[in-house]
């Protein structure tokens, strides 16, 4: 690692950014938008971090908003944040929760709840004609 | 609760179907298309699977699942897994326990990290809280036992739909089933007071 890059050591330690660090070392980062280091050197190395680990997940940068320019904060390089820590493609994003009244549950649910909630539902794809009795019996 | 798509038998067993607004009778046994249904998108129950199980969640419904439903959610994502890999849907696809032996380390090695899906989604709910118990506990195997077979004879049910309807009369209140097999269990005469909840497109 180059001198003076950004480690999850100095994120850890900068006033404003929760991060929590598990035992296992995965690491959550609770992103908001409009801190008031959007010019900070810091600030500019977590939007790089951020930016290059999702494109490696196949987020589009063309979409990408900038910090500070008031985009919505849900939305980031066509993705959207569902609940903390849990961000998917507008895709999926339909594919999972389209049609479903998302917000109630959201509004309604105490936040860990909600979270688990959604993490799981809808994460495998599927398609209109299977038929999940057929596919939920046990094989011959 | 009782609509106009319900049904009773003469012993109050009452086959139910699920609306969007329709209230649900703690507590609540899940077979397992509704709790693989869940976890899969796109098929047409998704949206009513995600809607009812948002409210058993949001009203802290204790939920009754069993070792048989984790089993059959198992062979469902592996059986899914399998159409994926070989780039096929029903009915123009095959599946039995031989393929799956045969393509078990490909099913694997392409998707071994959504097997268990169902599993990690019943674990994260009880860490956030939601009361989940599995059935039956030895005070009850026995009877369920002895009940499944007489389901299967009388209901021509498959065993394990007999050992899930035997389950669900001996813990809980309502069943949630998107089998709409179960609806013959209203033309027969059966002990205790059941409430099926048949899942339906929403």
């Amino acid at each position: 690692m180059s001198p003076g890059a950004l480690t999850i050591a100095h994120v850890k330690e900068y006033p404003g950014i929760p991060v929590s660090v598990s035992d296992t070392g995965q690491v959550s980062i609770e992103i908001r938008h409009g801190y008031g280091d959007s010019e900070s050197s810091v600030g500019r190395q977590i939007d790089e971090v951020l930016r290059r680990s999702l494109e490696r997940s196949g987020f589009h940068p063309p979409d990408m908003p900038l910090r500070g320019t008031g985009a919505l904060h849900e939305k980031h390089m066509g993705a959207i944040v569902v609940a903390p820590g849990i961000v998917v493609r507008e895709d999926e994003y339909e594919q999972r929760y389209g049609g479903i009244d998302l917000e109630r549950f959201r509004k309604q649910m105490q936040p860990n709840l909600f979270k688990a909630f959604v993490r799981h539902i809808g994460s495998i794809p599927g398609y209109p004609n299977l038929d999940v009795n057929e596919l939920a019996s046990i094989p011959e | 609760m009782m609509s106009t798509n319900s049904q009773a038998s003469p012993n109050n067993i009452i086959y139910i179907d699920w609306q969007p607004g329709t209230v649900v009778e703690p507590p609540v046994y899940l077979d397992a298309n509704v709790l693989v249904g869940a976890v899969i998108s796109g098929h047409r129950l998704y949206r009513s699977c995600i809607t009812l199980l948002g409210e058993l969640l949001l009203n802290r419904s204790r939920i009754l699942v069993s070792a048989l439903s984790i089993q059959e959610c198992l062979w469902a994502i592996v059986r899914l897994s399998y159409y994926d890999l070989n780039n096929r849907q029903p009915p123009n696809a095959h599946f039995t326990q031989v393929i799956y032996k045969r393509w078990c380390d490909r099913i694997f090695a392409a998707y071994g990290s959504r097997i268990n899906a169902v599993n990690s989604m019943l674990n994260d709910w009880v860490s956030a809280g939601v009361q989940i118990e599995v059935v039956p506990g030895m005070d009850t195997f026995w009877s369920v036992s002895r009940m499944t077979p007489a389901y299967m004879r009388q209901l021509r049910l498959a065993p394990a739909d007999a050992f899930h309807l035997a389950l669900a009369q001996a813990h809980a209140r309502t069943f949630i089933t998107g089998d709409a097999d179960f609806q013959s269990v209203t033309k027969q005469s059966y002990p205790g007071e059941l409430i099926i909840l048949h899942i339906v497109p929403s």
